[in-house]
C-alpha cells in the first residue's frame, strides 16, 4: 500500500486542526493532542544567547520568555500573511521572506507537538479569517508546505460552527487577537455576504488599555505584555464589583499597587459596539422569517470571548430587536482548532489527494 | 474484393458467410469475419449508376490491423491509468494485489475482533443494567415495606433472640433483687423496686428498638456498598474491554476516519448526525474552494502578483516545461488478451 510519492501509508493518517492566531496558535489532532502556544518564533541574537538557549530556533512560550535574547517575529502579527498585505500589517518588504520562514517554522513546530509517528500521513485543516485574500490563503498554504501531506483552508468562524454542529440559523462571533469575525450560518457554506470582519479584537483592547492606563497612572511602568496579562487575568465588561488590581513598578522602580479596573473595563467594552453593529447588519439582511431564530443563537468563540459579561452586554443590546440569546463556546481557545479537526476528520480520503 | 462500408443495402442481401475461426497469435478480434458479417455485396454497375467514379480500397487485413492497434492502445492506456504507473510488470501487479488482499484481510480480522469485543461489552452492560434494575426494584419494595428479604428475616430473628435474652437477664436481675429485699425488713422497698422495674423496662425496650433499627440500617448500608463495589468492578471490566476494542480500531491500518466512522455506525456506537448530508455537501464545497485558491494564486503568480507585490510587477515564475511525452506503455499482454 503506497501513495503516489512512494511513501508508505501503513502507519495511517493523522488529522490535524489548526488555528493560526495572531497571538496564539492552537492545535488539535486525532491522536488526542491539544496544545496552545504563542505565535512567536525567535532566533538567538548572538552566539552568547545561542549558547544560553542551546538552540538555533525557539518557539512559542519559550521564545516569549526569552524574547530579549532573541530576534523574535510574530509571523501573523497585525494580520501579516493571514489577512493583510505588507503595508497594512507594517511588514517591510525585505522582511517578508523572514516572516514567511517564521510562519513555516511555527507550523512545523506546532505539528511536531502532535508527535506524528514516522511514516504517518499528516492531513490538516487551517482556519483563516473571513477577509483573507487569495494571496493570504496561498501564504498559509505555503507555510504548511512540507509539513502537511495535504492541507485545506477554511474560514475560521465556519470551522467553529462546524465543530459545534451549529450549521443552521446561528451567528458565530469569533473574537481573536487581530480580528473579530462574524459569520451567519444558514445551512450552507457561508459566502462573503455572510461574513464580516472587524479589526477591533484582542490587540485593539490591549493598545487602548495601555493608552488609558498611561493617562490614568503616569507614574506606572509597564509594557503591552503586562497589560495583556492583566487583561487575561481580570477582563470584564459588565458592571460587577470586581477590581483589577496590579502591582507594577513606579517611576522609582518600587512595586506599587494600581487600580486599573476602570481603564480595563473601558478598553474591553470598546469592541462591543462593532460586534453589535455587525450582528445587526447580518441579521437585518437575512430572511425576515428567520431573523428571530438566528438572534436566539448567537455564539461567542475565540480568546476574546472570555471577557466576562460580554454575552450579557450583547444580549442587552439585542433587546431592541426583540431580544436574543448569546452563549459562549465551551472551550474558546480551542473552538477553531476543534472545528478544523472535525472538518479534517470528516473529509473523504479522495479529497485530500485532489489537493496534494 | 472492393468493400464500401457506406454503400446502401441491396434489396436482396446474400446470406452472410460463416465467421472464420480466430487465427490466434497477435489477433485480438476477428475483424475480417465481423466485416464480412456486417457488410453487403454491391455490384460495380450499381455504384456507377449512383455516380461513383472512384472507390477507395482498404484491405481486410489493414482494417483488422488498425482496429487491433486502436483497441490495444486503449487497453494499454486504461491499464496504465488504472495501475497509476506505466511500467509495472504483471508479476508486480499480482504481488501487490496479493499483498493488498492480505492486508485487507488482516484489517477485516482485526475489525471483526474489535466488533466481537464491543458486542460482548455491550451484552455485559445490558445484563448489568438489567441486574441493577431488578435490584433497584427490590430495594424500592423493601423501602415500601412490601418485601421481606431473607437477610432481613435473619436480622429480625437474631434480634428477637437477643431481646428475649435481654428480657430474661432483666427479669433475673429484678427477681434476685426482689428476693433479697423480701428477706429484709423493709416491705416498702419491694414495692419501690416494682415501680423501678416498671419504669426501667420500657426504657430498655425503647433502647433495644432504637438499636435494632440502627443495626438494620447499618446492615443495609453495608449491603448497598458491597453491591455498588461489585458493580463498579464490573463496570471497570467493561470499560477495559471497550478500551481494548477502541485501541484495536485506532491501531487498525484502515485508510481513513471515514471507514472507522462506518464501523462505529455499523456497531451502533456512532451517533447519527442529522446534518450528515449537509456536511457532505459542505466538504465538497470546501474542496472546490481550495482547488480554486490554488488555481487562482497560480494565475496571479503568473502575472507577477504576490503578497510582496500585490499591485503586480513582481518576478514572474518560469513557466513550467511540460514533460516529454511518455513512451507508449509496454505491457506484456498475453496473446489473444
Amino acid at each position: 500500500m503506497s501513495d503516489a510519492a512512494g511513501r508508505t501509508t501503513k502507519e495511517g493518517v493523522l488529522y490535524i486542526g489548526m488555528d493560526l492566531g495572531c497571538y496564539k496558535t492552537s492545535v488539535a489532532a486525532t491522536n488526542g493532542t491539544r496544545e496552545v502556544v504563542f505565535s512567536i518564533v525567535g532566533w538567538p541574537k548572538d552566539p552568547v544567547s545561542r549558547k544560553l538557549l542551546g538552540k538555533d530556533i525557539v518557539f512559542g512560550n519559550e521564545a516569549f520568555q526569552h524574547r530579549l535574547a532573541l530576534e523574535t517575529i510574530r509571523p501573523f502579527e497585525k494580520g501579516a500573511l493571514k489577512y493583510a498585505d505588507n503595508s497594512e500589517a507594517g511588514v517591510p518588504a525585505d522582511k517578508l521572506a523572514r516572516y514567511k520562514e517564521a510562519a513555516k517554522e511555527l507550523v512545523k513546530y506546532v505539528v511536531s507537538l502532535c508527535r506524528p509517528p514516522k511514516g504517518t500521513l499528516v492531513y490538516g485543516v487551517i482556519g483563516s479569517p473571513a477577509r483573507a485574500s487569495i494571496l493570504n490563503k496561498q501564504a498559509l498554504m505555503d507555510a504548511c508546505k512540507g509539513t502537511f501531506e495535504s492541507v485545506m483552508i477554511v474560514s475560521e468562524p465556519f470551522a467553529v460552527a462546524y465543530g459545534m454542529n451549529t450549521l443552521e440559523d446561528a451567528l458565530i462571533v469569533d473574537i481573536g487577537a487581530g480580528t473579530t469575525d462574524l459569520c451567519r450560518m444558514h445551512g450552507a457554506i457561508p459566502t462573503e455576504d455572510d461574513q464580516l470582519t472587524t479589526g477591533k479584537a484582542g490587540d485593539f483592547i490591549d493598545n487602548l488599555a495601555m493608552d488609558l492606563i498611561k493617562k490614568a497612572h503616569p507614574e506606572a511602568q509597564f509594557t503591552i505584555n503586562m497589560v495583556r496579562e492583566a487583561k487575561e487575568r481580570g477582563s470584564f465588561v459588565n458592571d460587577v464589583n470586581d477590581k483589577a488590581l496590579v502591582t507594577w513598578p513606579n517611576k522609582e522602580g518600587k512595586p506599587t499597587n494600581f487600580d486599573i479596573t476602570k481603564e480595563l473595563k473601558e478598553a474591553c467594552r470598546a469592541i462591543v459596539p462593532d460586534i453589535v453593529q455587525g450582528l445587526r447588519k447580518l441579521v437585518s439582511s437575512y430572511d425576515a422569517e428567520f431573523q428571530r431564530r438566528m438572534l436566539q443563537n448567537v455564539v461567542l468563540a475565540g480568546g476574546g470571548s472570555q471577557l466576562r459579561g460580554l454575552d450579557r452586554l450583547i444580549e442587552d443590546d439585542l433587546q431592541q430587536y426583540g431580544g436574543g440569546k448569546v452563549t459562549k463556546v465551551h472551550e474558546p481557545v480551542f473552538a477553531g482548532a476543534n472545528g478544523a479537526l472535525k472538518l479534517a476528520a470528516d473529509m473523504p480520503e479522495d479529497y485530500w489527494k485532489e489537493v496534494k | 474484393m472492393p468493400e464500401d462500408l457506406g454503400s446502401p443495402p441491396s434489396p436482396t442481401p446474400p446470406p452472410p458467410d460463416p465467421p472464420p475461426a480466430p487465427k490466434g497469435g497477435s489477433k485480438m478480434i476477428d475483424v475480417q469475419g465481423m466485416i464480412r458479417q456486417a457488410s453487403r455485396r454491391v455490384s460495380v454497375d450499381q455504384l456507377v449508376r449512383k455516380g461513383l467514379k472512384t472507390i477507395s480500397m482498404l484491405s481486410r487485413e489493414k482494417i483488422d490491423e488498425l482496429i487491433n492497434q486502436a483497441v490495444k492502445t486503449m487497453i494499454d492506456k486504461y491499464r496504465a491509468m488504472a495501475a497509476g504507473v506505466v511500467n509495472v510488470p504483471i508479476a508486480q501487479i499480482e504481488a501487490e494485489s496479493k499483498q493488498e488482499f492480505n492486508e485487507l484481510l488482516s484489517q477485516y480480522q482485526q475489525t471483526a475482533k474489535a466488533k466481537d469485543d464491543l458486542e460482548h461489552s455491550r451484552e455485559s452492560l445490558n445484563v448489568e443494567l438489567e441486574e441493577m434494575r431488578k435490584d433497584l426494584e427490590k430495594q424500592k419494595a423493601l423501602a415500601d415495606g412490601r418485601l421481606s428479604e431473607e437477610a432481613e428475616k435473619a436480622l429480625i430473628v437474631g434480634f428477637k433472640e437477643f431481646e428475649r435474652e435481654l428480657e430474661k437477664q432483666v427479669v433475673k436481675v429484678f427477681e434476685k433483687r426482689k428476693l433479697i429485699l423480701e428477706g429484709g425488713d423493709q416491705p416498702e422497698a419491694v414495692a419501690e423496686l416494682k415501680g423501678v422495674e416498671n419504669a426501667i423496662r420500657p426504657i430498655i425496650s425503647r433502647l433495644v428498638a432504637a438499636e435494632r433499627e440502627r443495626f438494620a440500617m447499618s446492615g443495609g448500608q453495608s449491603r448497598e456498598i458491597a453491591m455498588l463495589e461489585k458493580r463498579i468492578e464490573k463496570l471497570y471490566a467493561q470499560i477495559a474491554a471497550m478500551e481494548n476494542a477502541l485501541k484495536t480500531i485506532s491501531n487498525s491500518k484502515l485508510y481513513s476516519n471515514q471507514q472507522i466512522q462506518n464501523i462505529m455506525r455499523q456497531l451502533g456506537l456512532a451517533q447519527e448526525d442529522k446534518n450528515f448530508e449537509k456536511k457532505r455537501e459542505m466538504l465538497k464545497f470546501v474542496l472546490d474552494v481550495n482547488k480554486s485558491i490554488r488555481k487562482e494564486s497560480q494565475e496571479l503568480a503568473q502575472k507577477g502578483i504576490t503578497l510582496a507585490t500585490p499591485q503586480g510587477g513582481g518576478p514572474v515564475p518560469a513557466p513550467t516545461v511540460p514533460p516529454p511525452p511518455a513512451e507508449p506503455p509496454k505491457v506484456d499482454a498475453p496473446p489473444g488478451a
